[in-house]
């Protein structure tokens, strides 16, 4: 299975690095896009479908708790999984944003294999 | 908590460069003033409660060998910006790992700052680390609990 993947992160450094950590993986994706922010995903978003969004918490002009709430309002975006990659592992924080809409929430630091289990668990496939 | 955070800030530095920059830690000296000097710093203001900032110093060569593992490209390859935005990454990692663990009950927020102004406040806790690719220095200072 090929994935359409959407990558939220403010930093081209961690995108880098989740794009490599996925061929690392041996995740097959058809495309990978990337925004720096909540705001460019949902521009991505509402022209390009895509199987999972990837997403940061802490960005500037749109935060990943925003973002879910956007998506979580939109009925075209809805359906579409979300997993949360963040260095913020408390037990406040996860929840909120299980809550809000996300399925899956991985903190860093993270393995391919972890990336990986997380992705077919929030994707309920085997890759 | 202070005390949490002093022990817990070694193993979450070895934890995130194990598993995100694939390297390890050759020896960890506690130290009782910051040790910062020329290179890359980054830094990470952290409010919760607990408040305060970790900082992380590395010289250019041994940012350079970070990022280059981090990144996966050989080292000529690596930019200046890259070991700018890799040390913003690792001081980032650090202190979510560190909070998450010390204070998995606190909600926070975390501000990344890149500069090269050393450290001239005191700190909580300071370690001088030494990795196979040179040292690294990492700082905690607590401002309210």
């Amino acid at each position: 299975m090929t994935l359409r993947v959407l990558m939220v992160d403010d930093s081209p450094a961690m995108r880098h690095f989740i794009r490599r950590t996925m061929a690392l993986s041996g995740i097959e994706f058809s495309e990978l896009l990337e925004a720096s922010n909540g705001r460019e995903a949902l521009v991505h978003l509402r022209r390009t479908p895509v199987d999972i969004i990837l997403t940061d918490i802490n960005m500037p002009a749109m935060s990943g708790e925003e973002l879910l709430r956007e998506i979580d309002a939109d009925c075209e975006l809805r359906h579409i999984p979300t997993l949360v990659i963040s260095t913020d592992a408390t037990e406040l924080r996860v929840s909120r944003m299980l809550a809000l809409g996300a399925q899956g929430y991985i903190a860093k630091p993270f393995t391919p294999e972890m990336l990986r289990a997380e992705i077919e668990r929030v994707l309920q496939v085997c890759l | 908590m202070r005390k949490s955070i002093t022990e817990n800030l070694s193993p979450c530095c070895e934890e995130v460069l194990e598993t995100m920059f694939f390297t390890g830690i050759l020896s960890a000296e506690a130290q009782t003033a910051c040790r910062a000097g020329g290179g890359l710093c980054a830094s990470v203001r952290f409010e919760g409660p607990p408040d305060g900032e970790l900082r992380v110093w590395i010289p250019l060569q041994t940012g350079s060998a970070l990022a280059s593992s981090f990144l996966g490209l050989a080292p000529g390859e690596v930019t200046s910006a890259d070991c700018e935005q890799v040390a913003g990454e690792l001081a980032n990692m650090f202190c979510g790992s560190l909070l998450s663990r010390s204070a998995p009950t606190s909600e926070f927020h975390l501000t990344v700052n890149q500069d090269q102004t050393p450290n001239a406040e005191p700190c909580d806790s300071c370690v001088a680390f030494e990795l196979p690719e040179g040292p690294l220095n990492v700082c905690v200072r607590v401002d309210r609990l």
